[in-house]
């Protein structure tokens, strides 16, 4: 501070809001112990085998947590593939090329998406989007198609499976990477833009060369942010993925995820040997979205820092 | 620098029984923003009851001068000063004084006007007048009489202070700054943002205010300082160029870059 | 130096878009090239415009059903009565309302003060290494799993009580609340212009007073919206309450025992195959979703207003 005399009472305002601030870093800091501590005794009787293994065999003891961040993962990069693209669609609609009060409601609209509780997108799957994927899409895709030769598309047509759950992520993140991308796009100067107008551009042509690689980062940096609410979504996921803890085969079977073997299991755990593992798999969970989420940060604040400044 | 000759005015009729206005001498000042030095060595001597006016050209450090007084200027992170500044005796960046209650003893007004938004008019002129003492019925309509707002907001003190206009507002200022009943008041560009009628009533508030108060104040209007004040001083880059009385300083500067600024040849 | 300007350059066709392109058979290749180019130009903006009308397609069939499906189940009984399997209707939730209300005061009452002050902080020492590092550690707990904040909250809150409580479950959803009030009260008293801060110091106001009385009361209708869509996102969380509030059939009011939610009874009765459990949860769904949204789009409407007023007080 400066060399100024602080009353008392300032002072203890000042260690007031600072302590308050400090909870942030205090909760990451705690959350984190108490997980790994948690699934210390785990990690030490099956090590690696908690990553690797398949079998997931709570009776015999035996705790292989590779089908749940299996079906994590491509149910998320499922949901990317699906989202990214469309939330760009969206944040050059609204920015770029929309009048500005369509603009302005779209973005809301998608904004609202959001607002959606987990627990009702997991409603609205188990009674709208199941049956139709069971009576419609699936067997449209396998047989119509004729996608059934390769073995993505094969299998019989349940309904819960690995295509739902990633259908239902793409629509849930879809909110957070539109926002991202919308901020991101923002922030690139107005006279970017104007300088490839100016060359004659057409107005796709100005989005493709000179807005949408201007803020790269920012887009890649929105996605992440996606993955990582993907990754650790819960219940709309328990609610439509099938909860079949075995390494999925074809994006029709049921498979399970890390969150929802959390959400299933972690109440009727028996004994101190499955909460651990339980435990572990939290721990998995938290480290993967700590790296994804730190990751996804710093690219959006480096655009953000960027540009921020720049008027127009 | 030079030692000001300004006659400090009889006190006026309504503070009689107040102790004089003290006497403001700035000495070495040096001001910095981080590594940034925006003032050199500056001296300035205010008398007491006096007005005295600081010009120059934008960024010539007269601003930071000004809000060095009241020690505002280390509110800024990374700003920091070096030298004195006395009001009648006492340093104003003595260690063991508050800032806080250096600047209960010095009111200021800002470029653009800043009434607390959320609060009325009557609490507004009372801010910070609480400490001072007296009713406060009696505070707000004396406040608001020296700062010649009074008439036109007095049926409506509870009222948002924003629902004035732009040029009220900066009267309301000067109110809730003279309702602490500061001894010194200090002027940061009052009348910029302001239209002709509202910039009048402001510098005629000035005149009326001399020998009740030790008044400086900053401005880019060479004319301005010539209605309000006693004695003027012409910054330029951070160094005093010139300082003297008013007339004087108008009419006969003795440094070539004075009467360039007054003549209007930059700046 | 005007000289320099070629009359050629001058002279080029302006726009190159310009179809009929006299003479010269460059200049005809040229137009060929506008006019594929001006295709390309008009696919991908229909591309664009599906795009964005795709991303809407969910939101009008989950709304469109909830709105259909959870209005059949809302009545008199949904909002008083217990849920009941004997009933054809299934009864009511209004245990879970209550209970959600319930576990969100708890949760307002620890996370709204903490974050505020937080947010508070942030932007009057925006620049210092607490700051920086919890701003950028707040975005990142925002996007911690919330079903980790709930194993978290059991292996503090409910371990070692050994049973679960209202408590925890409040707690877990402070836990939520705090990097998310954070961000947007420090988002909006950062709008507040600092001539007032610096205004209210001159007057000799210490920096407590100065803080509360004028910027945080300038920043309050802000600060108040943020805190209404906080509160409303966590009012739909269900994972963090799984394993700490739990569900409870019965009435409870108690902070000490499980409770029941109205996220939790949702997902209880998606699954059931009962009719009347099933229109329970639609209806539960509806009522969230209402609470959830008309809270978000209140507080947008509310905060557009006050940004116009603050900037006319400037």
């Amino acid at each position: 501070m400066t060399s100024a005399r602080i009353g008392a009472s300032d002072r203890l305002f000042l260690i007031g809001t600072a302590a308050a601030v400090s909870v942030v870093p205090l909760l990451i800091v705690v959350i984190t112990v108490i997980v790994v501590i948690a699934a210390w005794p785990a990690v030490q009787t099956h090590g690696l085998t908690l990553l690797t293994g398949v079998e997931w065999d709570v009776p015999r003891q035996q705790f292989g947590a590779l089908p749940a961040i299996v079906g994590t993962l491509t149910s998320s990069a499922m949901a990317l593939a699906l989202a990214a693209p469309v939330g760009v669609c969206v944040a050059v609609f609204v920015n770029e090329l929309a009048p500005r009060t369509i603009g302005t409601a779209v973005g809301a609209l998608v904004d609202l998406l959001a607002a959606i509780p987990s627990v009702v997108y997991g409603l609205w799957g188990i009674f709208v989007l199941l049956p139709w994927l069971r009576e419609t899409v699936m067997p449209l895709l396998r047989d119509t198609l004729g996608l059934g030769r390769f073995a993505l598309f094969s299998g019989p047509a349940y309904g819960p499976s690995l295509l739902a759950s990633g259908l239902v992520l793409a629509i849930m993140i879809l909110p957070y990477i539109a926002a991202v991308a919308r901020e991101v796009l923002a922030a690139v100067p107005r006279a970017q833009r104007e300088a490839a107008l100016a060359l004659g551009a057409t107005r796709w042509e100005m989005v493709r060369d000179a807005v949408l690689p201007t803020a790269r980062a920012g887009l890649i940096g929105g996605v992440m942010l996606g993955l990582g609410r993907a990754l650790g979504e819960t219940m709309a996921v328990t609610m439509v993925i099938g909860n079949r803890n075995a390494l999925p085969d074809s994006l029709f079977a049921p498979a399970y995820s890390m969150a929802a073997l959390l959400a299933n299991e972690f109440n009727e755990a028996t004994g101190d040997a499955h909460v651990s593992a339980l435990m572990a798999v939290a721990g998995v969970l938290l480290f993967v979205a700590l790296l994804v989420n730190a990751l996804a940060r710093v690219l959006v604040g480096s655009v953000r820092t960027r540009h921020a400044r720049v008027p127009g | 620098m030079s030692v000001l000759v300004a006659e400090p005015r009889a006190p006026g009729a309504t503070d009689g029984a107040l102790a004089p206005a003290p006497r403001v001498r700035v000495e070495q000042l040096s001001a910095w923003f981080g590594s940034r030095r925006v003032v050199h060595d500056v001296s300035i001597d205010c008398p007491s009851g006096g007005v005295t006016a600081i010009i120059g050209p934008s960024g010539c450090g007269k601003s930071t001068v000004l809000r060095c007084v009241n020690r505002l200027h280390e509110t800024v992170p990374g700003a920091r000063t070096s030298g004195r500044i006395l009001l009648d005796h006492a340093d104003v960046y003595d260690e063991r004084v508050n800032p806080v209650s250096i600047r209960r003893r010095i009111g200021m007004v800002f470029q653009r006007a800043t009434p607390f938004p959320h609060w009325s008019i009557r609490e507004n002129v009372l801010a910070a007048a609480r400490a001072a003492g007296g009713t406060h019925d009696i505070i707000v309509e004396q406040a608001l009489e020296r700062a010649a707002l009074w008439r036109e907001v007095k049926d409506r003190l509870h009222h948002p202070a924003t629902a004035l206009s732009i040029g009220q507002q900066q009267r309301l200022c000067v109110a809730r700054a003279l309702a602490a009943r500061p001894d010194v008041l200090l002027l940061d560009e009052p009348t910029a943002a302001l239209d002709p009628i509202s910039t009048q009533r402001i510098e005629e508030l000035v005149y009326e205010l001399r020998g009740a108060l030790t008044v400086v104040i900053v401005t880019h209007n060479m004319q301005q300082a010539a209605r309000v004040s006693d004695q003027t001083v012409f910054m330029l880059a951070g160094d005093v160029i010139e300082a003297d009385a008013t007339d004087t300083l108008v009419t006969r500067p003795r440094d070539p870059r004075t009467e360039a600024y007054i003549t209007g040849r930059f700046g | 130096m005007s000289s320099i300007v070629s009359p050629t350059v001058l002279g080029a066709p302006s726009g190159r878009r310009e179809r009929r392109v006299p003479g010269g058979h460059e200049l005809a290749n040229a137009s060929r090239t506008a006019q594929r180019r001006q295709r390309t130009d008009r696919l991908a903006t229909l591309l664009i415009w599906s795009g964005a009308a795709l991303a809407l397609l969910p939101l009008a069939l989950i709304i469109g059903l909830l709105l259909v499906r959870g209005s059949a189940a809302l009545s008199v009984a949904f909002f008083t009565e217990l849920p009941d399997l004997s009933l054809p209707s299934g009864g009511g939730i209004a245990n879970a309302i209550a209970g959600s209300a319930l576990l969100v005061g708890i949760a307002s009452l620890m996370g709204l003060p903490i974050g505020i002050a937080a947010g508070l902080h942030l932007a009057t020492h925006p620049h210092t290494r607490l700051s920086r590092i919890s701003r950028y550690l707040s975005d990142v707990l925002n996007g911690v799993p919330s079903i980790v904040i709930g194993v978290f909250a059991w292996e503090v809150f409910v371990r070692p009580v050994g049973h679960f409580s209202a408590w925890a479950g409040g707690l877990a959803l402070a836990v939520l609340l705090v990097p998310l009030v954070a961000r947007t009260t420090e988002t909006v008293v950062s709008l507040v212009p600092v001539e007032l801060t610096e205004a209210a110091l001159a007057l000799g106001f210490p920096r407590w007073r100065t803080s509360l009385q004028v910027v945080l009361r300038t920043a309050l209708p802000g600060i108040v919206t943020g805190a209404l869509v906080a509160v409303a996102r966590i009012a739909g969380e269900t994972a963090p309450l799984l394993f700490t509030a739990f569900g409870n059939a019965f009435w409870s009011m108690s902070p000490d025992e499980p409770i029941a939610a109205l996220p939790l009874t949702i997902y209880a009765y998606a699954g059931s195959p009962y009719e009347g459990w099933q229109t329970l949860a639609w209806g539960g769904a509806l009522v969230l979703l209402l609470l959830v949204a008309g809270l978000s789009v209140v507080a947008r409407l509310a905060t557009r207003r006050q940004l116009s007023r603050v900037g006319a007080g400037r």
